[in-house]
């Protein structure tokens, strides 16, 4: 379980986090809702302390994190993290010398089902299939956890109905995902909990089929609710 | 694996030329000349404590080196320990060197000209001009600074003493230093402000006598003033820049005063007149002054100047002509005040030839005495087949007990075999 | 450890085709400097024949003679050392830089690595200490050639022959890059790695806290360069020395240890807790 209390940042003057908490379960999808500009993406940096924070602690199955975490929770941004330079098969080869949990038979399962080839240079992709690469990246690995950023912002219908496919397979199946994203349509009945956002603090945190079962509200009727009220 | 082979190419490359450079290029045998002594005649063994410090110059290059050749062969930078390297003590005077092993916490912070050391069985001291600093720039001169240093216990007395009369002197600066029993001798050179009619500095001699105990300046003598009605003077200690351990007790300090008139010839410079040079004896025992009765011809306007040599030691001032047929030494008795009979020490003309015939700057040998031996070495060898002389003689019998010269060693360089090799001083 | 290496090799494989350009720019540069200056030479000394003078050692002691000592101070022979030092001093900063800048978000990547954080320091610090000594090395190498490309060049009689010590006596540059001592070259290029280490922190810095941090950083850098400074400077207070030149030397080992710890120490809390992507 990805536990996260009390979050404080600021940036420039402003508050981003104000006492953001919430959990996210393994075995779970878990999805970050708020306007642009809200703090997700924040929230997703600072939980594999790429970024400062002010106050607050985070805990990834009970314990702080360490470089070991690295090798357990994964985080996809939404820019690659390979140098465009690279050709994907160099990204694939960095990855499995670096990390243990490669798994370099799902990577070419995954390119294979994306219709890339290892020996194309990064640079020369298009912006739907860099953030296919991207995916790849993330979900070769071995990891109890994903952080997913916007996985869908600009990104063509196509590669979004293959990306979102990729969500019900097996390859997301026993692993906890945090997601972040504005355009909850896409996913909406694939989310199993939904913590909404607002003004940098936790406005509602619900489980999606409890909320439709007992009130008979969907996600994007609760965020209607909250954000135009 | 094969990813690595630019990284271990780089670092092997790396590591094999840099320390081939530093073991074989950075050697003795690459970096200095090596020289050896070559006897001509007479026994090696007279010189076996010799050390001469010398300097080379290429003119191809523009490199230039220091070091020190000895019987066993030549010592530079890479022969001594790295502290030493980086101090370079081993290319300063040999009580440098001394003080520096010996000592040095006592010679911290102070000059290193040792004429304004003083060492004897118990005690060193040192004398130094001190200067007040007055509203940001202004120094003035006004103190001597004394430290004594107890060889025994080790303990160190430092104090300063102002400077009677102080502000009749632009400055002054310690020129050597002795002692006699718990009196301390300075002799200083003062300045005073302006210039002589002759475009001279206006200087005197003092010597200012302090008591160690009370740490007082008891008396302050002029020795040699700067003029009288008739005459502007110039004066020097004679000792200075013809003894070589400039540390060790000397009995006597013989001062010469030069009368400055308009040269006949020049419009600019000064003349003297060997007449009219007083030379004196300032005896260090019993602070008296007495005035020398030295012939004319042995008079010299500065120190030792070729053909003629002057050095002083103990109770004799030895003055040394070079002639073709050996050395003609005068020995002057100071506490007779008579000049003893010459005495010639004879050599063969292939050896003079070391010693004349130096070009201007190299003319001068350089002489030091060591109980009743003198010791000459002429100071120029280079590839105009001008060349090292080392002679040592006998001061009573004037009989030559060694006499050899300075060659290229097998182990020099090839590189290094036409520089010119200077003898800056040396120790016997 | 092994991430270390593996980073290293990382870094030093992206830039090595730059480097190996400025390897070989360099080689060129001085050897086509060796033929130029040959070719000016002999036409003094044909200028020189033609005016009369037909004897050698006169011409030689018109115009002297040529070799390595006279050509290390040439352009033809510091230009392209003082191009791959710019260079390798910009791309000391860069080499941070180019991680964050632009769609390159390389950074995110370094810095989720299962390792510690301090060896994307390491790495990147030994990176460049690598490529200057590289260089260094090649240049000794450099030197060796030109000589003899030198003395194949030039008459017998013309040629200055010069020992690689000599050659390095005659050039302010080349005392620099090789000391005489090896201890000192210790020294020397611990100093230097001192510099990128403290380079790397203000970089850190700024990555930490922009502005502000930049200002820290460079605040630090002149605190470090200020006490190796003291050392000397404080003894020139009074006209004469207190601390012999070896003691000095042991001094400034000992601070250059103590700045670089506080370096890495620094760098080590900055890429933990504080850097910002």
């Amino acid at each position: 379980m990805i536990e996260v209390r009390q979050l404080e940042k600021k940036y420039k003057r402003k508050k981003v986090l104000n006492g953001i908490s919430f959990t996210a379960n393994k075995g779970e999808i878990t999805c970050l809702i708020g306007t642009n500009g809200s703090g997700k993406t924040t929230i997703l940096k600072a939980i594999m302390n790429l970024t400062p924070l002010e106050k607050g602690e985070i805990f990834i199955d009970g314990k702080a994190l360490d470089r070991e975490t690295y090798e357990t929770i994964a985080f996809i941004p939404d820019a690659i993290t390979m140098m465009p330079s690279m050709t994907i098969q160099g990204a694939m080869e960095f990855m499995a010398e670096f990390y243990i949990s490669w798994n370099q038979e799902r990577a070419t399962e995954l390119l294979n089902f994306f219709k890339l080839s290892s020996r194309d240079k990064i640079s020369q992709l298009s912006k739907g299939n860099t953030m296919k690469v991207n995916m790849v990246l993330g979900l070769a690995l071995d990891v109890d956890y994903l952080l997913m950023d916007e996985p869908f912002s600009g990104i063509d219908i196509f590669s979004r109905e293959q990306i979102a496919s990729v969500f019900t397979s097996n390859l997301v199946e026993n692993r906890g995902v945090l997601i972040t994203t504005h355009e909850i349509s896409d996913i909406e009945h694939l989310i199993d909990k939904a913590v909404l956002i607002e003004n940098g603090k936790v406005v509602t945190e619900f489980n999606a089929e409890e909320m439709r079962e007992e009130s008979g509200k969907s996600v994007v009727d609760v965020m209607r609710e909250v954000y135009q009220p | 694996m094969k990813k690595y082979w630019k990284l271990i190419t780089l670092i092997v490359f790396s590591v094999i030329s840099i320390s081939t450079f530093y073991l074989v290029t950075v050697s003795a045998e690459n970096s200095y000349p090596q020289y050896s002594i070559e006897t001509r005649s007479g026994d090696e063994a007279v010189i076996k404590d010799l050390v001469l410090a010398a300097s080379t110059f290429d003119e191809n290059s523009d490199y230039g080196d220091m070091f020190q050749i000895k019987t066993e062969g030549t010592i530079g930078n890479k022969d001594v320990p790295f502290t030493q390297q980086l101090d370079m003590t081993h290319q300063h005077d040999f009580s440098v060197q001394k003080l520096y092993r010996e000592h040095r916490g006592f010679f911290r912070e102070k000059t290193w000209n040792m004429f304004q050391y003083h060492e004897d069985e118990d005690f060193i001291t040192y004398a130094n001009n001190f200067y007040t600093v007055v509203d940001d720039y202004e120094e003035i001169h006004d103190k001597l600074e004394i430290a004594v240093l107890d060889k025994k216990t080790e303990e160190e007395t430092n104090f300063e003493v102002e400077v009677p009369d102080y502000k009749n002197y632009d400055s002054f600066y310690v020129e050597d230093v002795q002692k006699s029993g718990n009196i301390l001798h300075v002799f200083t050179t003062n300045y005073i402000e302006g210039e002589t009619e002759l475009y001279q500095p206006i200087t005197e001699l003092h010597v200012y006598k302090i008591d160690l105990d009370s740490q007082k300046i008891v008396e302050d003598l002029i020795l040699a003033p700067s003029s009288d009605d008739d005459m502007d003077y110039t004066s020097y200690i004679v000792n200075i820049g013809s003894t070589n351990s400039e540390m060790t007790p000397e009995p006597y300090i013989i001062i010469s005063s030069n009368p400055t008139v308009q040269p006949e010839t020049t419009e600019s410079g000064v003349e003297i007149n060997p007449e009219d040079i007083t030379m004196m004896a300032y005896n260090v025992e019993t602070s008296e002054v007495s005035e020398l009765a030295v012939p004319n011809e042995f008079k010299g306007w500065s120190e030792s100047m070729y053909p003629l040599v002057t050095n002083v030691q103990d109770e004799y001032i030895y003055y040394t002509t070079l002639k073709e047929n050996g050395f003609e030494m005068n020995r002057f008795n100071i506490e007779e005040n008579t000049m003893e009979q010459a005495q010639l020490i004879e050599l063969p003309s292939e050896v003079m030839e070391n010693f004349l015939n130096n070009p201007e700057g190299y003319a001068t040998p350089l002489v030091s005495i060591k109980g009743n031996q003198i010791c000459y070495v002429s100071t120029l060898k280079d590839k105009a087949r001008h060349d090292v002389g080392i002679v040592v003689a006998d001061l009573e019998s004037g009989q030559v007990l060694y006499d050899g010269t300075i060659k290229n060693s097998e182990k020099m360089n090839d590189v290094f075999k036409d520089v010119t090799l200077t003898i800056d001083s040396f120790m016997f | 450890m092994k991430n270390f290496v593996k980073l290293v090799r990382f870094e030093f494989n992206r830039f090595a085709p730059i480097y190996a350009t400025l390897a070989v720019l360099t080689a060129l540069i001085q050897l086509i400097g060796v033929f130029v200056t040959t070719n000016g030479y002999l036409r003094s000394v044909s200028e020189q024949k033609q005016s009369g003078i037909v004897n050698d050692s006169e011409i030689i002691a018109n115009i002297g003679k040529m070799g390595m000592t006279d050509f290390v101070n040439s352009l033809w022979f510091l230009g392209p050392i003082m191009f791959c030092g710019a260079v390798l001093m910009l791309y000391s900063v860069f080499i941070w830089y180019r991680d964050w800048l632009g769609k390159n978000t390389f950074i995110y990547r370094l810095l989720m690595l299962p390792t510690q954080r301090l060896n994307i320091l390491f790495s990147k610090v030994t990176t460049i200490f690598l490529m200057v000594i590289g260089l260094i090395a090649l240049q000794l190498v450099l030197l060796y050639i030109e000589n003899s490309l030198f003395q194949m060049l030039l008459p017998t009689a013309y040629f200055n022959y010069s020992n690689l010590n000599q050659m390095i006596q005659s050039s302010y540059y080349l005392m620099m890059f090789y000391p005489t001592s090896g201890l000192v070259f210790i020294s020397r290029y611990s100093k230097g790695l001192l510099g990128l280490l403290v380079v790397s922190t203000v970089v850190l810095f700024e990555r930490s806290y922009k502005i502000k941090g930049l200002i820290i950083g460079v605040a630090y850098a002149t605190f470090v360069q200020l006490i190796f400074s003291a050392v000397y400077f404080m003894q020139f207070y009074n006209v004469m020395l207190y601390l012999f030149a070896s003691e000095i030397f042991l001094i400034s080992l000992v601070l250059t240890v103590v700045a670089s710890t506080l370096s890495i120490w620094i760098s080590h809390r900055l890429l933990n807790k504080k850097v910002t992507v």
